[in-house]
């Protein structure tokens, strides 16, 4: 037998806590059943790993818990197929399995010093969160901080409890925006790039970080371009249909680059390289 | 053959009306083709018509839905547009079909058979023979000993549906072969013989689905149930049984719809004769409801469909 | 650097092929080309069968060491959960074992393997029963003799008796073959069981070899293929033309001696079940389908755009040569007859206002075909 790691082979993980976000996103939190896997789980905001159903596969998501609070690693999946199908029908107590961390992580060395605006769109909040708890467990590292979010209907708020938390706090500016105009919401309305393009954020000093489905990408991009933003201070993620998660089974190239392997954290300078492919 | 001046003609006179002429074009060598999508009128001169004009190009038609698409189609392959028309897979009013009148086109698995096809210098095609010269070898053959099986049992060798024809209608020819000698001679083996045959033959399959992707009548394409996870019918190991399941449902599926063009086998890369599986349900069909897939654009596939009493169909008679 | 050593495989007798072969049969699993109708495929060597060496094996020698399924684990639950899922689930690691001679792989086949090393066995993260297989298989290619129309090994730097990827390389000379061992593993197969070739063999041998490569027409120059092809990347109209034939389907890749894209999926009954390995095509629309309902490259013009560009500018651009061999392969079995030779040896950049028509058109193009 090889001595060799097998990167193929997941380890053993059991489910904590289920918290039902959205009626179609679930977030579950996961302990490694061999205690010393979980103290040697290293890995930086950005990270994702695959998550195993057994006898349904695997699928690509962003350990959406930081680095700083290793009790539990915590993915939130959005219901839409046969893994994540199978993966919302699990309870507290389930096995599960997990390969990771993989792919590359938010540029924080380079963020530290500066200002964050984060961007998100629905389920996109996911690797902004992960991201937004380890600047706020080192706050004292980073400038001036603030979030838009927005989904498409009040339900579809990923994360309620700690949004209200973190609208709270002072060091940190929260806006939310839906879609269309809802019964009983009092906040504002429009998708996020007219939203971002409205509250006029400053570019000097600051990085923004965005994530959310393509078309919100694409467009928030934009906005944040036309904000003054340059290409190396504006960071996002990439989706893209993986399997293997460490560069072999090549479905998740953008030319000569693996998503799974040089991403999925790209800065929109280093996007412009890429082939019109994504 | 109807000649290609001509056909080329009508082409370019329909070409202005349309967004694209589906038709042939020389492929890698002598004697294969490959198709040609026609956009504009430089795209023409590429466009050929010979008996190395092998593909039912009906299979691009429901790619190309929503698009006002013409297609060159010989009898048989008229027979897949008719069966596309009939179950609204295409829309008849988007189509232009420029049908042609043909009496046969060469097999490059016979043709393999006969000499080195992979060291073809030159090729030859006369009213009845072909002359080939590979591997430094001459080699002349009957026609007929190099055309497909189909061909040598044709019974419509003009398209039957046209909005345009180009030549002179053919007769059709002398059947030099009974359209289903072939599973006749299979069937006769003894049933341990067939077994071993398909396993042999099936473990060859790589699961490259061209046989799928090369029928016109094949379209659920990115549903289909070899890939599908949910519900999740077939396991993606490449063993025989999973293969042979998906050729016995393929062929199921084309019950009373395969015209029995045979673009399943051709299209086969490890050569697999999986058209035996559609012979096999064509003659059932013919024989249980005496229907011909691909001949009428009004009727409809006998399993898209049911009677109470069937003719052939015994009843067990429970009560 | 040793010597290369070179010995001598008769047809027939004492130290002939089937001798030999039976020979190499005692300690691991053979593996033959056999003709089967129009296709030549590898099968376990049976002395009755006879062999087929005059020409390309159908599907390449990939399958020996990157078989179609490769298991990778099985897992095994003790009981089911109340909602589904699974209590209890125990992992075991699955490794292919044995030693395999894959006897008369075509030269182009086996430098397939070098290329697939690349991708597979990168530093620091490898395939793991890629390494088993290929650290345990014996490679004897034979060099060709005449060419085919369908082959251009001469122009992405191969050669009729391209050594690499291969521990034995024959050359078929009157009355055996002359057998250069390529590697150590070649040499300990072969030096207590073969007779020394002598310098006649080893010459015939060298003058057939030579006289297949002046067989091959001159190569184009393809030094700016990958500048060109990156340059057209968004020329649709010209993708869209190239791709018109294609029906999508998996030949082209599967019969690659280069191509290694892979699927993982489970395959459970009941409690327990197996992960396994696919082959993968980029040529099936659901290859990079999304789970989110996008899809990157929902027509067959962007899917074959990837195909040539991963062989022909990714892939160069990562490890320095173009992840093909010039076998010819796709080009024969496609049944379609689109032909790749065609499309690296033509393809040029337009001019914007000629492309612009397409870029805008790629809405409209945007469903699965």
């Amino acid at each position: 037998m090889s001595k060799r790691a097998n990167p193929y082979l997941p380890q053993p993980g059991t489910i904590i806590d289920v918290v039902e976000e959205t009626p179609a996103i679930k977030t579950f939190r996961v302990v490694l059943d061999d205690p010393e896997a979980m103290l040697d789980f290293r890995f930086l905001p950005g990270q994702v790993a695959q998550l195993s159903v057994f006898g349904a596969g695997e699928a690509t998501f962003v350990i959406n818990s930081p680095p700083t609070r290793m009790e539990y690693l915590q993915f939130t999946v959005l219901r839409t197929g046969e893994v994540t199908a199978r993966l919302h029908a699990l309870g507290v107590g389930d096995h599960v399995g997990v390969r990771g961390p993989l792919g590359n992580h938010f540029p924080v060395a380079q963020l530290r010093g500066r200002d964050l605006l984060f961007v998100g769109g629905g389920i996109g909040m996911a690797p902004l969160r992960t991201l937004l708890l380890y600047v706020l467990d080192n706050r004292a590292d980073f400038g001036h901080l603030a979030l838009l979010y927005g989904a498409r209907t009040p339900q579809d708020f990923c994360f309620g409890e700690e949004l209200a938390t973190w609208g709270a706090r002072r060091d940190i500016d929260v806006v939310r925006t839906v879609d269309a105009p809802a019964e009983g919401w009092d906040g504002r309305v429009g998708l996020v790039p007219h939203v971002l393009e409205e509250l006029r954020p400053t570019a000097e000093g600051c990085t923004a970080v965005t994530c959310g489905p393509p078309v919100m990408i694409r467009f928030t991009v934009q906005a944040l371009e036309k904000l003054g933003f340059g290409p190396e201070r504006i960071v996002t993620t990439l989706e893209r249909r993986m399997k293997c998660g460490v560069g072999l089974c090549g479905r998740c190239n953008i030319g000569s680059v693996l998503v799974c392997r040089d991403g999925p954290v790209f800065t929109k300078a280093e996007l412009d390289l890429l082939p019109n492919d994504y | 053959m109807a000649d290609v001046a001509a056909l080329r003609r009508t082409v370019l006179e329909i070409l202005p009306r349309v967004d694209l002429v589906i038709g042939w074009q020389r492929g890698p060598d002598a004697l294969r083709a490959a198709p040609l999508l026609m956009r504009n009128a430089a795209d023409v001169d590429r466009l050929i018509w010979d008996r190395t004009c092998v593909h039912n190009l009906a299979t691009f038609l429901p790619r190309e839905k929503g698009k006002k698409v013409a297609i060159i189609v010989k009898g048989c392959d008229s027979r897949s547009v008719i069966q596309l028309v009939q179950e609204g897979l295409v829309d008849r009013e988007d189509l232009t079909v420029i049908g042609l009148p043909c009496d046969g086109v060469v097999s490059q698995a016979k043709l393999r058979r006969a000499a080195d096809m992979d060291r073809l210098e030159s090729a030859e095609i006369g009213a009845d023979h072909v002359e080939i010269t590979a591997a430094g070898k001459t080699l002349r053959m009957a026609l007929d000993a190099v055309m497909p099986d189909k061909c040598l049992s044709c019974a419509y060798p003009n398209a039957l549906l046209f909005d345009r024809f180009v030549g002179d209608p053919m007769e059709p020819p002398q059947q030099r072969q009974d359209p289903y000698a072939r599973l006749d001679a299979f069937e006769a083996l003894p049933l341990e013989e067939r077994f071993d045959f398909w396993k042999r033959e099936m473990s060859r399959c790589i699961r490259c689905y061209a046989c799928r992707n090369a029928c016109p009548l094949c379209v659920c394409r990115d549903y289909c149930l070899a890939e599908s996870r949910q519900p999740h019918y077939q396991s993606q190991e490449s063993d025989v049984r999973e293969k042979w399941f998906f050729q016995l449902i393929h062929a199921t599926h084309l019950a009373g719809r395969c015209t029995e063009c045979g673009e399943c086998e051709r299209a086969c890369p490890m050569g697999i004769p999986v058209l035996l599986f559609k012979k096999k349900l064509g003659r059932i069909m013919t024989e249980l409801f005496q229907y011909e897939a691909g001949l009428d654009v009004s009727a409809t596939a006998p399993l898209l469909t049911f009677q109470a009493e069937e003719e052939n169909i015994v009843e067990k008679q429970w009560l | 650097m040793a010597v290369t050593q070179r010995f001598f495989l008769a047809h027939e007798g004492p130290g002939g092929v089937a001798a030999w072969l039976s020979a190499m049969a005692e300690t691991m699993r053979v593996m033959t080309p056999v003709r089967e109708g129009i296709s030549v495929v590898f099968r376990d060597h049976s002395p009755e069968a006879p062999l087929d060496f005059g020409g390309l094996d159908t599907a390449g020698p990939k399958a020996a060491v990157f078989p179609q399924t490769e298991y990778l684990l099985r897992y095994r639950a003790e009981r089911t959960a109340p909602v589904g899922g699974h209590r209890g689930v125990k992992l075991e690691e699955v490794r292919p074992e044995g030693d395999v001679l894959l006897f008369g792989a075509s030269p182009c086949g086996a430098r397939g393997l070098t290329l697939m090393d690349q991708v597979l066995l990168r530093d620091g993260v490898e395939d793991p029963c890629y390494r088993i297989w290929r650290e345990h298989a014996l490679v004897a290619a034979i060099v060709c003799q005449a060419p085919y129309s369908s082959c251009f090994c001469n122009w992405v730097g191969g050669a009729p008796d391209d050594a690499r990827g291969s521990d034995l390389l024959l050359a078929e000379i009157e009355d055996g073959f002359v057998v250069e061992a390529v590697t150590d593993k070649g040499l300990a197969a072969v030096r207590e069981r073969l007779a020394v070739a002598t310098e006649e063999q080893a010459r015939a041998a060298a003058e057939r070899a030579e006289a297949a490569r002046a067989a091959l027409p001159a190569p184009p120059d393809l030094d700016d293929c990958p500048a060109r092809l990156n340059a057209a990347f968004d020329d649709m109209d010209f993708w869209n033309e190239a791709a018109a034939g294609c029906i999508h389907c998996g030949a082209c890749t599967y019969a690659c001696p280069t191509c290694t894209c892979f699927n993982i999926t489970d395959e459970a009954s009941g409690l327990a079940g197996e992960r396994i390995r696919t082959w993968d095509s980029c040529m099936f629309p659901n290859y990079t389908q999304e789970a989110g309902g996008h899809n990157p490259r929902p027509t067959r013009a962007h899917r074959l755009r990837n195909r040539v560009l991963h062989k022909f500018a990714f892939h160069p651009a990562r490890f320095g040569e173009f992840s093909c061999t010039g076998c010819g392969r796709c080009i024969r079995l496609c049944p379609m007859g689109l032909d790749i030779r065609t499309i690296i040896r033509t393809i040029e950049p337009r001019t914007a206002t000629q492309t612009t028509e397409s870029r805008t058109g790629r809405a409209k193009e945007a469903k699965h075909v």
